[in-house]
Order: C-alpha cells, then structure tokens, then sequence
C-alpha cells in the first residue's frame, strides 16, 4: 500500500472512528436514561415519545437527513440560533457527521435499554429501596449491573450503527474529504470515480473493525 | 409500634381494604392468616410504602403514613416512606437477594451505604449474624449457589443487618421446599424470642400456634376474625374462619 493510499485511508477512518466514539458515549448515556424512564416510569406521552424516538429506524435515513437540515441547518430551527450566538454552523462539519449518528443509532440504544432493564426483576429493587437505599443508587448499584449484558448490546449496536452511518450523515455533514467523508462516504466516493482499489481496502478495514467490536462483545458478555 | 387505622385500598375498581384497622405492640408477634388474596401481603406492602392505599392511615413507631389519592406521592410522603423503611425490614417469598453480589456484599451493602456503619465493621456484624444463622462458611458464595432455605435465612439475615425496630415476613416459606421450612422458621422463631415486633404473613399453622402472640385470620380484605393463637385453633368463632382452617388442616 502507497503512502498515498495510507493516507487516504487513514482520513476516513479516524473520522469514523471519532464521530462514532462520541456518538456513542452521548448515545449509551441518554438512551440508558430513556430505556429506563420507558420501562419503569409512567409520563406524559410517554407513547408518543417512545414512537417518536422510533421514527428514525423506519424512515429513509435521507428523510431522517432532511429533518436535520430542517433543524441544524445554518437557516434552520436551532442551526440559526447557534450560527447567531456563536458565529458557528454545525452543518457540513464533523460534529454534524456525528449528530446524524447520534440521531440514528439512539432508538436502538433506547430499545434495547429498555429490554434490559425490563428483563431485571423489579422486586430486587423493592428490596433494594426497603433497605433504605435511594432510587437513584438503586438504579446504579442493582438495575444497571444486572442489566449490563443488554446495555452492552445495545451499545455495540449503536457504534456498529455509527459506523455504517452514510443518507443522514450525508445530508446534514456532506462528503468533504478529510473534514465530514467517513468510511461510508469515502467508499462511496471511491466506487463512483472508478477507484476500487481503495474501495476495497475501506471495505475490508470496515469489515474487520465491525466483525472485530461485535466478537469482542459477544467474548466479553460470555465471560461472566 | 404499629398501627393501621381505617384502611382503604382499590386496586383499579377492586375495593381491598374497606376499612381495616390493626394495632401491633412493641414485641408482639401477629400472624396474619387466610386464603390468598385476602389482602394479607397487601397489608404488609402497604406498611412498608411499596403500595399507597386511598383512605385511614398507617402509623408506624409515630412516623404516620398518609393515604395518596394523587398519582404519585409528595416528597414528603416519600421521606415518611424512607422513615418507615429504616424502621420496618422487610422479607420476601422470593427472597430477593441481589444475585450479582455475595452473600456477605448483600448483606453488608445497605448498612454501609445508607446507615453509614464502616465497611469493617459492617463485615464483622455480617459475619456474626452468618455465625448465627450457621452460614458464615457461605460469605462469599452467590445467591445462585444456595439453596431455597439458605437463601432465605440470608434474606432475613440482611434485614436483621438494618437493625429495624420491627420485622414484615410475607410467606417467607412458601416457596421453599418442605425439608427447608423448617430451617427458615427456625431463624425466625429465634428473632422473635429475642423480642422483635413481628407481623408474618404464612400458611404454616403449626408455626402460627407456636410463635404468635396473636393470629389475624384474613378473608377478602377483611380481617373476620383476631384472637391468641389457642382460640383461633381451638374454637374459631366465624364460620369462614373455620371453614379456612377446615380446609388448610385437613
């Protein structure tokens, strides 16, 4: 492989990389916080939240793209507010690439969250708010440890769902090499100006890093 | 030290509690009897705050618990409710124990995070209450590698580890195979001799008559009838009382 190619390589990759990590902390954070207000707390239109945040898994990541535009465009709902405020627009830029991940990969966070703290025995915490304890140490020291197996899951989905992440990343960030093209977009660019050699080489390295996170879990969720 | 006045409970439409009302003495032990769903666990989930009910009060060694009528309760019922807790322990049919800590973690976790006991010396009560219970060679096994009996004494063990002014058992034999229920009472039997204020929820009728200061026999969120435990046995006065016992001795 020629420097050239290295380099070429190597762009796409570390943004992918980057955008993913945060998305996902961000991700595995809220969406944590939200499985868990699903399972366990009645609020005010808590269905049509739950299917809203849905409504990504469903539309055209191309529809989910347009929102964004709509909202974190330089002209849209929040991007104008930001852009006056602070001189910054977050479209076409990095941030936004993860944004687009955050917004897609969320509800399976949230789904999955939701599963797993379903799947644990709402009498131990009982017991556990019995032996004083408050609610919000018993969500840390009882609800999350025994659902770790499916936050694990459902945080490998997320970043495996970052990773692949190209129609709304490709709205709201767009395919600025070296800036917003992750390796989706860069494999996409490949394949439209005839360069399949670097195609290939994006595919394989994607595959592999994938292939890789999704082993490492399955090995790590056995161990216990 | 407890006393439930007036009571009122709906579940939905269904009408529980019409009404009940009950004092425990400090150190008495009451045993509440009756068909399932007579509302005897409903009774105990609602001293300790895991149910609201809807009308009387419950007051529990001068905390009052207030009915809630609102979806969700104040901050201030919530603080009674905490109250009360570290009051009233509390122990399960299903035991309950956190299955990703040992033994000894289990019972250690609460006296040291909510009561502020050091972890050495929370360790050392642990192991002098496994002594008792004849598991202190269980410290650090996994709830999921005792048996049904041991899990339970671990349970009770926990709740003793609070340190509470009284004692709430819901059937805590019912789920445990014949040859352990009579280790499990066995604990028990030696808590209240030492004098702990004790209402116990069970179908164990030979317990009730040994133990009980006094048995309140339930019947469809009614408590039909209350007496010592001879009485009840012996010449139970309402007819739904006998025709309960008729059937559970027979």
């Amino acid at each position: 492989m020629t420097t050239t190619i290295l380099e070429t390589v190597w762009q796409p990759l570390r943004l992918s990389i980057q955008v993913s990590l945060i998305s996902t902390i961000l991700v595995a954070l809220t969406g944590t916080v939200l499985g868990y207000m699903l399972s366990r707390k009645d609020f005010f239109a808590k269905d049509v939240i739950d299917a809203i945040i849905t409504l990504p898994m469903v539309l055209p990541p191309t529809v989910t793209g347009y929102y964004l535009i709509l909202i974190l465009g330089r002209h849209g709902l929040l991007g104008k507010i930001i852009y006056n405020w602070t001189g910054w627009a977050v479209a076409f830029t990095w941030q936004a690439a993860a944004v687009a991940s955050f917004v897609v990969s969320f509800p399976l966070m949230a789904k999955t969250a939701r599963a797993a703290v379903d799947s644990v025995n709402s009498e131990l915490e009982k017991a556990s708010l019995l032996l004083g304890k408050g609610e919000i140490e018993t969500v840390l020291k009882v609800t999350l440890p025994l659902a770790w197996r499916g936050l694990l899951a459902g945080i490998v989905l997320s970043f495996a769902r970052g990773i692949g992440e190209f129609g709304a990343t490709l709205m709201l960030a767009g395919n600025i090499p070296g800036k917003t093209a992750t390796m989706p977009i860069a494999i996409y660019s490949a394949t439209q100006s005839g360069e399949y050699s670097l195609a290939n080489y994006l595919v394989i390295i994607l595959t592999i890093l994938s292939l890789s996170v999704i082993y490492a879990t399955i090995r790590l969720s056995k161990r216990d | 030290m407890i006393k439930v006045r007036n009571l009122h409970k709906y579940y939905g439409d269904h009408h529980l509690f019409k009404g009940i009302s009950l004092d425990v003495k400090k150190g008495e032990v009451v045993v509440l009897i009756g068909p399932s769903g007579s509302g005897k666990s409903s009774l105990l989930r609602c001293i300790n705050g895991l149910e609201t009910f809807q009308g009387g009060e419950i007051e529990v060694d001068g905390i009052a618990l207030h009915s809630i009528s609102r979806p969700k309760p104040s901050s201030s019922d919530m603080e009674a409710i905490r109250q009360v807790r570290l009051k009233v322990g509390m122990v399960f049919q299903q035991f309950n124990l956190f299955p990703h800590m040992t033994v000894i973690e289990n019972i250690i976790e609460a006296p040291v995070k909510v009561l502020g006991v050091s972890r050495d010396k929370a360790m050392e009560d642990a192991i002098s209450f496994l002594s008792r219970i004849n598991m202190a060679n269980k410290a650090d096994a996994h709830p999921e590698n005792l048996s049904g009996g041991q899990q339970q004494r671990v349970a009770i063990a926990r709740a003793l580890a609070m340190k509470p002014e009284a004692m709430l058992f819901d059937e805590p034999t019912a789920s445990l195979d014949p040859e352990m229920v009579g280790e499990v009472l066995s604990v028990i039997k030696d808590m209240v001799n030492e004098g702990m204020t004790t209402i116990i929820s069970t179908h164990e009728m030979g317990f009730a008559r040994e133990a009980a200061d006094r048995v309140v026999v339930f019947a469809d969120g009614d408590i039909i009838e209350t007496s010592a435990p001879e009485d009840i046995f012996t010449s139970p006065k309402n007819d739904r009382t006998k025709s309960f016992l008729s059937r559970i001795l027979r």
